[in-house]
């Protein structure tokens, strides 16, 4: 048995008196046991295998994401230059025979329906790192002068199937993967080594138990680390991330310093249950138990209350509402104007609004049914913000669900990058409205020279110091049940009754 | 015998605190489940009916106007919940909820659930079916995987076996006994769920589905506790006996599900919603040649349709060319639309149809899917109900365009229905499909089910045959 020849081993080198230090010759066998071990092998390949799946899976999401941004790109840039060319040849001065026709002269055949402009979310250069909710959530926006719900659609196409189990992405190795490893390898430190009759031995020598301890997590805790950092430094360089870029760097390591804490977290669970759990048996249940009760049932639950105690309005009575309110907006639009001016003196001045204008009519409606669904767009984000304050308190009990985000965070395919995403969209979408409405309404049209006017979308980042603010808060409340484990473990580690 | 075996087992493993403890929450876990269950049921079933009421009455309280003007007002198509999505809500939080049915366009469904909720969703959600899929084959292996190997490490095998008991017999005892002790967390929970599901109205409707799926939940046990004791037979100590059964059980309901995601996507890959759109457009715009522009369509269109009446110009026609012309616009538009999301929806299909042949690796696979499908919450349903929504939406373009055809003369978009057109069309009526549909569709799953529970079986009783005491 491996484990009785190397401890044997250490007895003999004690004895003999050749040892550098205890501790190191701690480490150098427990290494050499655990290399001897079947266990650490299949564990390690099994997992080095299941990274790189994973990684190329993120990688691959990240391109495809990548690749329709740039093609809608590059469609809106062709369409431009289109209405460039056109505009270029015609004269301005002729008037309009079609409000309808599709004359870029004509400010809504820019922005209406039929022109418009993606606002988009390019993947970060790290979004391999987590899939996130970057399958679920829309990474692009048509946006028109059209009503806020009409720019708020538009799903990438994706089997329910596939969302319902989520992707296999680097996250969930790390968060769901990870920490079974980590019991996998460390769950009967103690128990196996007293089942073998070895602990007592080793510990007949001038070795403390806590040397010991240190020594076997040690080294289990550098193997489980550098497989991962290893695998995930190759994946960075196949995808050809650029590390010396801004802000790469420092996501990397802060990727690094949580996985770090995480790792401490779950050590520290194994360092408990080996130190309160006798039988090798009894802690892989225990172990087992803890893992499915924090990884797999708290978050479930945590959504389970914060949806049950805040639920988000009803998105069907919803679509009838709008109904309801635009076909009661559309019958009183002649009286719309007078409201709508007192909201935009500037086109009142300009005295050339004119209400039989098909268009015009429609902003006053538009206008009305946004004022009046205002109060409900708010009420489902404040219940949306308490859901995910119920989430943000109970973090201490979900460790799962705080790395989860904080990965998510970190890639860039989190719900904060997104929500941030869709509300510089909606403000977009506003500055859009703004620019063609008025146009329209003045009947001013559109020449080369107002192109360049038009507005534009670019995604403002948001400073990688926020997202370090809670990648370090995600670090800190992983670090605090941590400490805590380890305190605990280590104070009744003194307890331990190595015979029996 | 077996039974004094059976009793044996029973007894000490409801002695044991752990198991106790582990069953009791097992057992709140369903039970809260299945509450909450309900009241979402009940809850999505009443805002649901309202809402179709509604858009009804919208549709019937339109004033006379033109009938292709009451096309583009359209109505709005809402998914009704399943009762038994009480059980098990499936693909449910993933799929918008409702679309909109106007002229031209087959609309996409909108408000994925799923969505508007934080990132803790991702996890999954609390259903009685991800508890029984998941945790119950967790608690199977608890009382399992020390039954032989924990004995043989005790000692106590040797004398069992030196005292005449055939091994059959000692593993049925056995099997009966771990069964004695499950069966106290799963048939209140059968019970409860029973009661919950025929206590809602139409309830008693679901009863043929609920109990396939009884069955099928029983059997999916019967292949885990099978497993668990093959592997407790094989094991040398306890201790590897369990490290085993949950490492299998890691690899089949944690691991498989995920990478088989990924599979089924690089598999039968689907193109990206903008690739979709702008294929669709293409068709749309210049017909399937894509050479034919619309305005040259129209002029072939226009010149048979006044060669079928007989007549020279379209102002002689007896019925509204506009009608013909939006009726024919329709015609090439569903062509398109089935071209394309039939294409779509049979992607869907053939990765749904992968996952489930995964099954072969992974008992779960089949029992989620089979749960899924017997709740009403699968893929193939939803695409159902979106299918029936847009065969809907055409019906009500034929009668708006038949309406207008008939009625109206010429090119002209003066011409105003009476409002009893509005009432005299038959509203959505979904009705979802039967029992035998969803079986016929997943043969493959509950095939798989079966070798799985009686592969195990085969296996347990080999391995228990030729254990060594």
């Amino acid at each position: 048995m491996s484990a009785v020849s190397a401890s044997a081993e250490v007895v003999a080198r004690a004895a003999s008196g050749t040892a550098h230090s205890p501790l190191r010759t701690m480490v150098a066998h427990e290494w050499r046991v655990l290399r001897a071990d079947r266990m650490l092998l299949v564990v390690a390949l099994l997992f080095a295998a299941l990274l790189g799946v994973a990684l190329w899976n993120g990688v691959t999401w990240s391109r495809f994401q990548t690749r329709v941004v740039g093609e809608l790109a590059q469609a809106d840039s062709s369409r431009f230059a289109r209405y460039a060319d056109t505009l270029a040849v015609m004269t301005p001065g002729t008037p309009l025979a079609d409000p309808f026709a599709p004359d870029p002269r004509n400010p809504m055949t820019i922005g209406g329906a039929r022109g418009g402009i993606t606002a988009s979310l390019t993947p970060s250069q790290l979004s391999m790192l987590a899939v996130g909710q970057s399958d679920l959530m829309p990474y692009y926006y048509r946006v028109t002068t059209g009503l806020r719900q009409a720019v708020l659609k538009g799903d990438e196409i994706e089997n329910p199937g596939n969302l319902l189990t989520g992707r296999f992405d680097l996250a969930f190795v790390i968060v769901v993967l990870f920490p079974l490893v980590i019991l996998a390898l460390s769950y009967n430190m103690l128990s196996g080594e007293r089942e073998d009759g070895t602990l007592a031995l080793v510990l007949s020598q001038p070795v403390q138990l806590r040397s010991l301890i240190f020594a076997k997590l040690g080294v289990r805790a550098v193997t489980v680390l550098s497989i991962a950092a290893a695998l995930v430094l190759a994946g960075l360089a196949v995808a050809r991330v650029d590390l010396t870029a801004a802000g790469q760097l420092s996501t990397s390591l802060w990727w690094f310093a949580i996985v770090v804490a995480y790792t401490a977290f779950w050590f520290g669970v194994a360092l408990v249950v080996n130190v309160l759990v006798r039988g090798s048996a009894a802690s892989a249940v225990t172990v087992v138990t803890v893992w499915l009760v924090l990884v797999v049932l708290a978050p479930v639950l945590v959504n389970l209350v914060a949806q049950a105690r805040y639920p988000t309005p009803s998105r069907v009575a919803f679509t009838t509402n709008v109904r309801t309110v635009t076909n009661d907006a559309n019958k009183v639009a002649d009286r719309l104007l007078s409201k709508y001016l007192v909201d935009h003196p500037e086109l009142a001045t300009a005295g050339t609004v004119n209400m039989d204008d098909f268009w015009t009519r429609t902003f006053m409606v538009q206008d009305t049914i946004e004022k009046t669904l205002a109060p409900y767009y708010d009420a489902f984000d404040a219940q949306l913000a308490q859901q995910q304050a119920v989430v943000t308190t109970a973090r201490v009990l979900t460790p799962a669900l705080l790395m989860q985000t904080a990965l998510e965070d970190l890639a860039g395919t989190g719900l904060t990058r997104w929500q941030r995403f869709r509300a510089q969209t909606l403000d977009f979408h506003s500055r859009w409205q703004r620019f063609f409405s008025e146009r329209q309404m003045r009947q001013q049209k559109m020449s080369a020279s107002d192109l360049p006017s038009v507005p534009r979308f670019t995604y403002v980042e948001e400073p990688g110091t926020a997202v370090a603010h809670r990648v370090l808060s995600a670090i800190l409340w992983l670090l605090l049940p941590a400490g805590a484990l380890w305190a605990f473990g280590l104070s009744r580690l003194r307890r331990y009754s190595v015979a029996g | 015998m077996i039974m004094t075996i059976a009793r044996k087992e029973f007894t000490e493993m409801f002695r044991d605190g752990r198991v106790r403890s582990g069953g009791l929450a097992l057992l709140l876990l369903v039970g809260g489940s299945l509450l909450y269950g309900m009241r979402q049921t009940q809850q999505l079933a009443t805002e649901r009916d309202t809402a179709r009421q509604l858009t009804r009455a919208h549709w019937v309280s339109q004033p006379a106007k033109n009938p292709h003007s009451a096309a583009h007002y359209g109505i709005y198509a809402f998914k009704p919940r399943a009762t038994l999505a009480t059980l098990d809500d499936g693909v449910d939080p993933y799929v918008g909820v409702t679309t909109w049915l106007e002229a031209h366009k087959q609309n996409e469904f909108q408000f994925r659930p799923a969505q508007d909720a934080t990132s803790a969703q991702r996890f999954g959600t609390l259903t009685a079916a991800t508890t029984l899929q998941l945790l119950v084959p967790l608690l199977i292996i608890l009382l399992g995987f020390a039954v032989f190997a924990g004995e043989r490490e005790q000692g106590t095998l040797r004398q069992v076996l030196s005292l005449g008991v055939k091994p059959s017999v000692l593993g049925a005892g056995k099997a009966l006994g771990v069964a004695g002790v499950l069966s106290l967390v799963l048939i209140p929970a059968a019970v409860l769920g029973v009661i919950a599901i025929t206590g809602m109205p139409d309830g008693g409707s679901d009863l043929v589905r609920l109990g396939v799926m009884i069955v099928s939940y029983i059997a999916y046990f019967v292949a885990w506790l099978a497993l668990t004791l093959a592997i407790s037979a094989f094991a040398s100590t306890a201790r590897v006996s369990l490290a085993a059964s949950l490492g299998v059980w890691m690899l089949v309901c944690i691991l498989a599900p995920r990478l088989m995601t990924d599979v089924v996507r690089s598999v039968h890959p689907t193109p990206s919603a903008s690739a979709f759109a702008a294929a669709m457009k293409r068709d749309l715009d210049g017909g399937f040649d894509g050479h034919a522009t619309g305005a040259q369509r129209e002029k072939l269109f226009e010149e048979a349709v006044l060669k079928k009446y007989g007549v020279d110009s379209l102002s002689q026609l007896p019925v509204s060319f506009a009608g013909l012309s939006l009726h024919e616009g329709e015609r090439h538009g569903d062509e398109v639309f089935d071209k394309h999301y039939g294409a779509l929806w049979t992607t869907f299909a053939e990765q749904e149809r992968v996952r489930e042949l995964a099954a072969v690796v992974s008992p779960v696979l089949a029992m989620r899917s089979l749960s899924m499908a017997l709740a009403g919450t699968d893929v193939a349903q939803h695409l159902h109900f979106q299918n029936a929504a847009e065969q809907y939406r055409r019906s009500l373009m034929t009668a708006m365009n038949g309406e207008m055809t008939m009625k109206s003369k010429g090119q002209d978009f003066d011409y105003k229905a009476d409002p009893s057109t509005w009432s005299n069309v038959a509203p959505f009526d979904y009705e979802a499909p039967s029992a035998a549909w969803v079986l016929q569709r997943h043969t493959p799953a509950m095939l798989f089910l079966g070798v799985w529970a009686a592969g195990a079986v085969l296996l347990a009783g080999w391995s228990i045959g030729r254990m060594t005491p």
